[in-house]
C-alpha cells in the first residue's frame, strides 16, 4: 500500500512515533516537542467537539419533545407502511378492536364483490353493498338482475324512454331494430327474425327518414334503387353524401358544382354513408331509392 | 478539549430517565455527544452533517432500551451508528450526486463574536483540509479515536477489523498529518 501517508520514512521528525507516543497524544499528555505539530493537530480536532449541539432537525425534535416514545420500535421503520404502523400502534384498545372489525368486514366486501366467495355469499354480500350504496354490480349473480336476461327470445323487451324517443320527441329505436351505426353492423347476418323483426337488422332507415319512413324505405342496392341521376349500374352501390346546410334536390335538378351524392362501387365502399340536410328535424333528404 | 466524561458521572442516571422518556435526559445525551457526532461527520466529509447527527440521535433515542453499558460502551455504540449512517449517506451520494456542491456554501456566523467564529473556522477549514488528504481507513481511526474518544479495540469493533489493523492505521494516519504539516505548510 503506498498510498499519501502509508511511508513512515517519509517522515522525518517524527520518526519514532510508538504506541506509547501515539496514547499520549491522543490523552493530551506531555509528549516530545518533536510531536508538537501532531498534538495541536489533535487538539484542533477534539476542540470541534467542544462547541454546542446542532439545531436538531424536526423529527428529532419530535423525539426529544417525547411525541415519539424512545424505546418503543426496535427497528427503523420508513415509508408509508411505517407511518400506519406508528399511528395504529399509538391507538387505545378499544380503537385498535374497532379498526380491526372494520378490515375485516372490509375485506369480506371486497371478496364478496369481487366473486372470491362461494355463490350465495357473494350474492349475499353484494345485495348488501348495493342496498347501502349506488354501486351495481352485473353478471348472473348480481341480485337484482332477472334470469335469462340474454335470452334470444326476450330481445329488445326492455327499452329506456330516451332510446324510444321520449326525452327528446324524436321517435328512436323500437328495441328490435339495429342500426348501421352500430358496431360491427358490417359484420351482422343479414336475415330477419323469425316474424322479420328479428335481432338482426331489417328494416334500415336512413336518417332524416326514420321518423316518417313507410315499412319499404329500406336500404336498397343499387340494382334496385336507382341513383339520383337516374340509377347506378349494376353491383354498384349507391352511397349518398349530403353537404350540411344544403338542400337537396331531387333526382333531376341538382346543381353540378356541388357534389351532394357520389357513387362509389360496392367493393369498396362502406355500405352507407349519410348525413342530415339543412339543420331542422323535418328537413327533407336524399334517399336513394326513395 | 473534549473529554471522555462528558455526562459528569451521572450517565447510568441520564440513561434511566432517558428510558422513561424524561426530555431533560433525552436532550442531555444530545448536548452531551451531539457536538462530537456532528464533527466526526464534519470532518468525514459529510455534505449535511448537522442533518446526519440529528438522523443519528434519532435512531439512538428511539433505540435506547436495547443498549446494554456504561459510558463508554455507549460512546462505542453512538459512534457506530454514526458511522453506519455515514456510510449511508455516502452510498445514497454515489446513486445520486447532488445538483449543487453544498461544500461552496459557507454558512453565515452570527453577528455576535464574529472574530471568534471566523478564526474557529479557519481552524476547520485547516483540520478539514488535513483529513480529506488522508487514507479513508486511516480517517476513520483517527477520528473515532480522537472525537469518539474509543479505544483501539472499540475502534476496531465498529471498524470491523483487528487492533493490530487498528494501530498499524493510527499510526500511519498520524505520520501523514506530521508529513503534511512539515512538507506541504498546512499551518495548525
Amino acid at each position: 500500500m503506498s498510498a499519501s501517508g502509508d511511508n513512515g520514512s517519509e517522515m522525518p521528525s517524527t520518526g519514532l512515533l510508538d504506541d506509547a507516543t501515539i496514547e499520549a497524544i491522543v490523552a493530551g499528555d506531555e509528549v516530545d516537542a518533536r510531536f508538537e505539530q501532531l498534538v495541536a493537530f489533535v487538539r484542533d480536532v477534539q476542540a470541534l467537539g467542544d462547541g454546542p449541539p446542532p439545531p436538531p432537525s424536526p423529527a428529532l425534535e419530535a423525539v426529544l419533545a417525547g411525541r415519539t416514545r424512545p424505546g418503543l420500535w426496535s427497528g427503523r421503520r420508513t415509508g408509508r407502511l411505517g407511518a400506519v404502523t406508528v399511528r395504529v400502534a399509538g391507538l387505545g384498545a378499544v380503537a385498535k378492536i374497532g379498526l380491526g372489525i372494520s378490515v375485516a368486514a372490509a375485506g369480506a366486501a371486497v371478496a364478496g364483490a369481487g366473486g372470491v366467495l362461494p355463490g350465495p355469499i357473494a350474492d349475499d354480500v353484494r345485495g348488501a353493498i348495493e342496498a347501502v350504496t349506488p354501486v351495481e354490480f352485473g353478471g348472473p349473480g348480481a341480485s337484482d338482475e332477472p334470469a335469462g336476461r340474454d335470452d334470444p327470445a326476450r330481445f329488445g323487451d326492455r327499452v329506456s324512454a330516451d332510446a324510444r324517443g321520449g326525452s327528446d320527441g324524436a321517435p328512436g329505436g323500437d328495441g328490435r331494430e339495429i342500426f348501421d351505426e352500430a358496431p360491427g353492423a358490417a359484420h351482422r347476418p343479414d336475415h330477419a327474425g323469425p316474424d322479420g323483426h328479428g335481432p338482426d337488422r331489417v328494416a334500415e332507415t336512413p336518417a332524416g327518414t326514420r321518423p316518417v319512413a313507410p315499412s319499404g324505405a329500406t336500404q336498397t342496392p343499387a340494382a334496385t334503387a336507382p341513383g339520383p341521376a337516374g340509377g347506378a349500374p349494376p353491383g354498384v352501390t349507391t352511397t349518398t353524401i349530403t353537404v350540411p346546410g344544403t338542400t337537396a334536390p331531387g333526382p333531376t335538378g341538382r346543381d353540378p358544382a356541388v357534389p351532394t351524392t357520389d357513387t362509389i362501387p360496392a367493393s369498396s365502399a362502406p355500405t352507407r354513408v349519410e348525413g342530415r340536410v339543412g339543420t331542422g328535424g323535418g328537413g327533407s333528404s336524399a334517399v336513394p331509392g326513395g | 478539549m473534549a473529554q471522555r466524561d462528558r455526562f459528569g458521572g451521572r450517565f447510568d442516571q441520564v440513561l434511566a430517565a432517558a428510558r422513561r422518556n424524561e426530555r431533560w435526559a433525552l436532550e442531555e445525551i444530545f448536548r452531551a455527544l451531539g457536538p462530537v457526532v456532528t464533527g466526526y461527520l464534519r470532518l468525514q466529509g459529510s455534505l449535511e452533517p448537522d442533518d446526519l447527527a440529528s438522523e443519528v440521535f434519532v435512531g439512538v433515542l428511539r433505540n435506547l432500551r436495547r443498549f446494554e453499558g456504561d459510558e463508554a460502551a455507549f460512546r462505542s455504540w453512538v459512534f457506530t451508528i454514526a458511522h453506519r449512517r455515514l456510510l449511508d449517506e455516502r452510498r445514497r451520494l454515489r446513486r445520486r450526486p447532488p445538483p449543487v456542491p453544498l461544500s461552496e456554501l459557507p454558512d453565515a456566523p452570527a453577528l455576535d463574536d464574529v472574530e471568534e467564529i471566523v478564526g474557529r473556522s479557519l481552524d476547520t477549514a485547516r483540520v478539514e483540509a488535513l483529513c480529506q488528504r488522508l487514507v479513508p481507513d486511516q480517517r476513520d481511526v483517527l477520528l473515532l479515536r480522537l472525537l469518539g474518544h474509543l479505544t483501539v479495540e472499540e475502534v476496531a469493533a465498529t471498524l470491523g477489523k483487528t487492533p493490530g489493523a487498528v494501530k498499524a492505521l493510527q499510526r500511519r494516519g498520524f505520520l501523514a498529518i506530521g508529513r503534511l504539516v512539515e512538507r506541504e505548510g498546512v499551518p495548525l
